[in-house]
């Protein structure tokens, strides 16, 4: 019933998942912004980069996780939500 | 003569032209003088170099890197690898992207993989022979961060984690740190190093241990430390060294002395951080 | 909050967030949350029915989930048509709706309905 997964979808949602943790330190009236950062970043992604591009997912998972650096600064309070 | 060909003349002959008129009046000069136009310069023919240069854009990331070909006239050019980059960047391709700053092998900027050897651009002579054509690629084994701009984040980090800085166990003095000119002397060949990273990213260790293994560059300024007679940590600086990656990971294979565009040889920095530690027991 | 620590001293197993580190959760520990948590925490505890109902009202209410396909074995991406990012932010959906942490190689797993209230039940922290 699960669902097998390599290495490198499993470093992608792992990513997704802390990026949301994240979220949860962050001010309440904020949060919303931050989800909706999150996943449209996700999402467009996803679609935009075929699944076997590997070194392409890498770079942008490479990127996300030094975003992951900067948002989980205690600074870090609000950002701006995507315009679309 | 063409006109092709004049309008090639390079800035240096057309400023004479320019400037010989405008200062001959103040000079006693006859009308029989002014009326005959000064000789033209020698002409230079055009002497076409094909530059290699990678290029992969962060906007692009589905892309594959690619390596794109520009033609420079060196007698428009000015001597040094940098010199062509950038004239390509102002005249040619804007989206060109490289780092430099001070163009005299003082910054570190502008390290990059030219003809195969990791070294600066500013201080790399063009090869004026046009049949063999100039291949440039950035620092290797580092992850891109846009055409020849290298992402030296995991370099800097572990700058950071030897404490480059001096560390005392007394007060500090009222007046200057004094250090004797024997002792100072110790510094030669250590302080002048630009850390623009042609060493660590040249070093096969450090291709393959980057994570753990601290590489040349950064080793060599770890030595400088301990070396300084001002600083009191030297044995805690070696302790914080003593696992089997940090240093060890050092095989003697010196592509880091061969390359240091400075002539500084971190293997040699190396070897003598081994040695105080086997003597530190 | 001297009424606190008395009822922190008769619940076996309060999380440790709780007890730990009011500074991170400010929110969590207004008079009132703290009323409901220890009623939750004294009382019985959750029952596998309370579970799974808790669990299909949440993905009831997640907007991309057809509530009429929706039943305890129905798989996330085969049958109700999400994806792995959905299913990543059903779980932390669960983990803030029971006020647990789910770890990441427990959270892949969950699949179902009835895998997630399993998992939730497995879990003495779950209220």
């Amino acid at each position: 019933m699960t669902i097998r997964r390599t290495g490198l979808q499993r470093d992608v949602l792992d990513l997704y998942r802390s990026l949301l943790r994240v979220v949860r330190t962050k001010p309440e009236s904020s949060r919303d912004h931050f989800y909706k950062y999150i996943r449209s970043q996700f999402r467009q992604d996803a679609s935009s980069v075929s699944q076997r591009d590997i070194s392409t997912i890498e770079f942008m998972l490479r990127k996300g996780r030094r975003q992951l650096e900067v948002l989980k600064s205690d600074s870090v309070v609000d950002i701006s939500p995507p315009s679309y | 003569m063409s006109l092709a060909t004049i309008g090639r003349r390079s800035l240096l002959h057309s400023q004479k032209n320019v400037l010989a008129p405008l200062v001959a009046p103040f000079h006693t000069t006859t009308m029989a003088q002014l009326a005959t136009p000064a000789p033209d310069p020698v002409q230079k023919q055009p002497l076409i170099k094909t530059f290699n240069i990678y290029r992969w854009s962060p906007d692009k990331p589905a892309e594959k890197p690619r390596l794109e070909k520009y033609q420079i006239d060196l007698n428009q050019c000015g001597p040094m690898v940098l010199d062509a980059l950038i004239k390509i960047k102002n005249e040619i391709d804007p989206t060109l992207t490289f780092r430099r700053s001070c163009r005299e092998g003082i910054c570190g900027s502008c390290s990059m993989n030219i003809n195969g050897g990791n070294t600066l651009a500013c201080l790399s002579r063009i090869d004026r022979n046009p049949s063999s054509d100039v291949k440039i690629y950035p620092l290797p084994h580092t992850y891109v961060v846009k055409d020849l701009v290298p992402d030296l984040t995991q370099i800097y980090k572990q700058y950071k984690s030897i404490e480059p800085y001096m560390k005392q166990k007394t007060a500090a003095p009222e007046r200057e740190n004094i250090q004797s000119i024997a002792d100072r002397k110790k510094l030669d060949g250590l302080y002048e190093c630009i850390l623009c990273f042609c060493c660590s990213t040249s070093c096969p260790s450090y291709w393959w241990n980057s994570d753990k293994y601290l590489g040349p560059a950064v080793l060599m300024q770890a030595y400088r430390w301990m070396i300084d007679s001002r600083d009191h940590f030297g044995v805690e600086r070696r302790e914080a060294l003593q696992d089997p990656f940090s240093v060890y990971r050092c095989h003697t294979i010196m592509n880091c002395a061969r390359t240091c565009p400075k002539g500084l040889n971190p293997g040699l920095a190396i070897a003598e951080i081994k040695k105080q530690m086997a003597l530190d027991g | 909050m001297s009424n606190l620590f008395r009822f922190a001293r008769v619940v076996p197993r309060l999380t440790p967030r709780l007890v730990q580190t009011p500074v991170f959760q400010p929110a969590r520990l207004t008079p009132i949350t703290l009323a409901t948590r220890f009623y939750s925490a004294e009382k019985a505890p959750l029952t596998p029915q309370q579970v799974e109902d808790r669990v299909l009202q949440l993905l009831r209410d997640f907007d991309k989930v057809d509530a009429s396909k929706l039943n305890l074995d129905a798989h996330f991406i085969n049958d109700l048509g999400l994806d792995s990012l959905d299913q990543v932010e059903i779980t932390m959906a669960l983990e803030d709706e029971f006020n647990i942490e789910i770890p990441d190689r427990d959270a892949e797993e969950i699949m179902t309905p009835r895998q997630a209230s399993e998992k939730i039940f497995a879990n003495k922290n779950a209220m």
